[in-house]
Formats: C-alpha cells, sequence, structure tokens
C-alpha cells in the first residue's frame, strides 16, 4: 500500500507517542524523587531491621 | 517538461527540519532543567530521557534488577518509543527525531553557508570543501566502528554503576548545559568531526544507530524504486547525509537513516515511493 509522503512525519510521531504511552502503562515511570543520581526505585538501600544479622 | 516531473506541493524536507527544531529546543530544555537544583525530584536526571540509557542500563537490570544511576524506569519508556518508530519504519529515529542527528544536519548546513554555499545544492554535487566525504579506504572500516563501540558499552555496563557513555556522551556534551572537561573535549571533538564529515557521529561511532541498523531490513514503511522509471540521474546519492552509494539500488542499507531527502529531491515522480509492506511496487 503506498503512502503519502506527508503522512509520512505523522506516522513517525503517532507511533513514537503511542509506544512512549505503552511504556508508561507498563509501568516505566520514574517516581517523584527517584533517578536523580542512583536512587532508582529498585536501587533502594536495605532498611536496617531487615538486614542480616 | 515531461509530465512525470514532480510538481511539488509539500517538502519532507521542510517538515523533518522543522520537527528537529522541535526535538532539539525540547532537549535544551531538558538541559536546562538539568542544570536547576532538584533535578531528581521533579521526575529524573537528564539521563532519564535518554533511549541509549535504557540499553545502557538494561543489562544490569535484567542480571542484579539494579539499575545504573542516574538512570532509571523512564529510559525503558523512551527506549520502547524508539524501538516502536524502528520497528515500524526502521531507522527514522535518527533521521527525523534524535536530537545528536539534528544538531549534526544543523552543522553541516551552517559549514556549507560558511563556505559560500547560500542553500543547500539540489541536483549537483556541492562546490563547498566541507563537511567533505572521507575516502572508501578510511570511510568503509570506521562504518563498523560503532557495533564494536556498542558491544564495549554493553559489557562495560555489567561492571559500572553509572552508563558507561555517560562521561564522555555527545548527547550531554552537546544539551546537558552541566559540563566537566571530559564533556568539553567531547564537544569540540564533536563539533569539528561534524564540521568534516555530515553526520559523523552517526555514520561511524552512534551505538543508538548500530542498535537499530537492523530494523531497516524488517520494517515495514519503506521506500521502494521503480528501476524502470528511475533514471539514474544521481541527485539522491548527491542529497544522502550518510552517503549511500547507489540509493535506488540500496534503500533498506542498515545505513540509512530514512531521512526521505532522496524522495525529497527525486524529480521524476514515482521513481521512489513510499509503502508499507512488500518491497514489490
Amino acid at each position: 500500500m503506498k503512502i503519502r509522503p506527508q503522512d509520512y512525519p505523522v506516522i513517525i510521531i503517532v507511533v513514537y507517542v503511542i509506544f512512549l504511552l505503552l511504556g508508561f502503562l507498563l509501568g516505566f515511570l520514574p517516581g517523584r524523587g527517584e533517578g536523580g543520581h542512583g536512587r532508582g526505585m529498585l536501587n533502594q538501600p536495605v532498611p536496617m531491621w531487615e538486614a542480616p544479622a | 517538461m515531461s509530465a512525470s516531473v514532480r510538481e511539488k506541493s509539500f517538502s519532507l524536507s521542510k517538515s523533518r527540519r522543522a520537527i528537529q527544531w522541535m526535538v532539539v529546543i525540547g532537549t535544551l530544555v531538558i538541559g536546562l532543567r538539568h542544570i536547576l537544583p532538584g533535578e531528581g525530584s521533579r521526575g529524573g536526571s537528564f539521563d532519564s530521557f535518554c533511549a541509549f540509557g535504557g540499553i545502557e542500563t538494561l543489562l544490569p537490570y535484567f542480571f542484579t534488577g539494579h539499575m545504573l544511576k542516574s538512570t532509571n524506569l523512564l529510559n525503558f519508556s523512551v527506549l520502547l518509543a524508539t524501538l516502536g518508530v524502528a520497528l515500524v519504519a526502521g531507522r527514522a529515529f535518527c533521521g527525523w527525531l534524535c536530537p545528536l542527528g539534528a544538531a549534526q544536519d544543523f552543522v553541516a548546513e551552517w559549514t556549507r553557508k560558511l563556505f559560500g554555499e547560500t542553500r543547500h545544492v539540489r541536483g549537483k554535487r556541492s562546490k563547498t570543501i566541507l563537511p567533505l566525504r572521507l575516502p572508501d579506504f578510511l570511510d568503509r572500516p570506521l562504518r563498523y566502528a560503532k557495533y564494536p563501540v556498542l558491544a564495549i558499552i554493553l559489557l562495560a555496563s555489567l561492571f559500572m554503576v553509572f552508563p558507561p557513555l555517560r562521561g564522555f556522551c555527545p548527547v550531554r556534551a552537546v544539551f546537558g548545559l552541566k559540563m566537566t572537561s571530559l564533556l568539553w573535549l567531547t564537544l569540540m571533538v564533536f563539533l569539528a568531526g561534524s564540521v568534516l564529515v555530515e553526520r559523523f557521529w552517526c555514520k561511524y561511532f552512534c551505538p543508538l544507530g548500530a542498535t537499530l541498523a537492523i530494523f531497516n531490513k524488517i520494517s515495514p514503511v519503506r521506500l521502494v524504486a521503480d528501476h524502470g522509471h528511475c533514471n539514474d540521474c544521481g541527485r539522491c546519492d548527491i542529497e544522502c547525509s550518510m552517503d549511500i552509494a547507489d540509493v535506488p539500488h540500496h534503500l533498506d542499507h542498515p545505513e540509512c537513516v530514512r531521512c526521505m531527502e532522496c524522495l525529497d529531491t527525486c524529480a521524476r515522480e514515482g521513481s521512489l515511493v513510499l509503502k508499507v509492506g512488500s518491497t514489490n511496487l
């Protein structure tokens, strides 16, 4: 199927936005206070009371 | 004039340039936010908006469950969006949405103007000295350099705390606004390279480009050439910023950034056709 050249930029931007939103829906979002300098949610220090003796 | 000569009512080149300016301004805004205090409390660092940051932190995340410092989950969303575009339209991200690609295009255009060419020459080779085309014996091996660069970064990511490219990342150097001496050096090398060779970083060293290259072969949105109609005038070869030789016969080339300048410059309507699906006309 042929595409009109003027539709090409629209396709690229729409696809980018759709996949970006898909990422957000999958939960790939920064929480507040995360990711600034290494405080990602999976990178939290283990609290003292959980640490092995 | 023949009826097949294209009368242009729409310029892909101009719309690409408009989108590139928006991307550059948007990235500069993120960079500006980067130099203001408390960036982490407003949803992530400068690095967390980077698609390649998602690749850099992918292996550590997969094997250890931890992300590299200065990256966060937003990197995966941006990476997913970039891969989505690649899945649909090959390396169109490089040609249309990458801020670094845009910066290189602007530098090349300004360089031509500086050397006396008031506008991009259509249909004939530029008379300006710069940007130049490297001779084949240098260009060909250098084109493969980006693949080992990607492999080294992936391997290094397993042993590092910050993303391996972070210290000398050209995106940080151009847009980050928080400079170190190494980033200043990177900026100078990047600018000098872009003045000397058009899309110097994309051609030789970009690890994200290396990742996306394979998608040119499988993406459904593609250009198809009608070789019965094309008269091999070579306008598209001259216009190609990635210096792909014999463009109509190499439309799925891994180096192609899908900028569509070849389609825009083509004077014979129907020689190059934008399609979804098969490579047959």
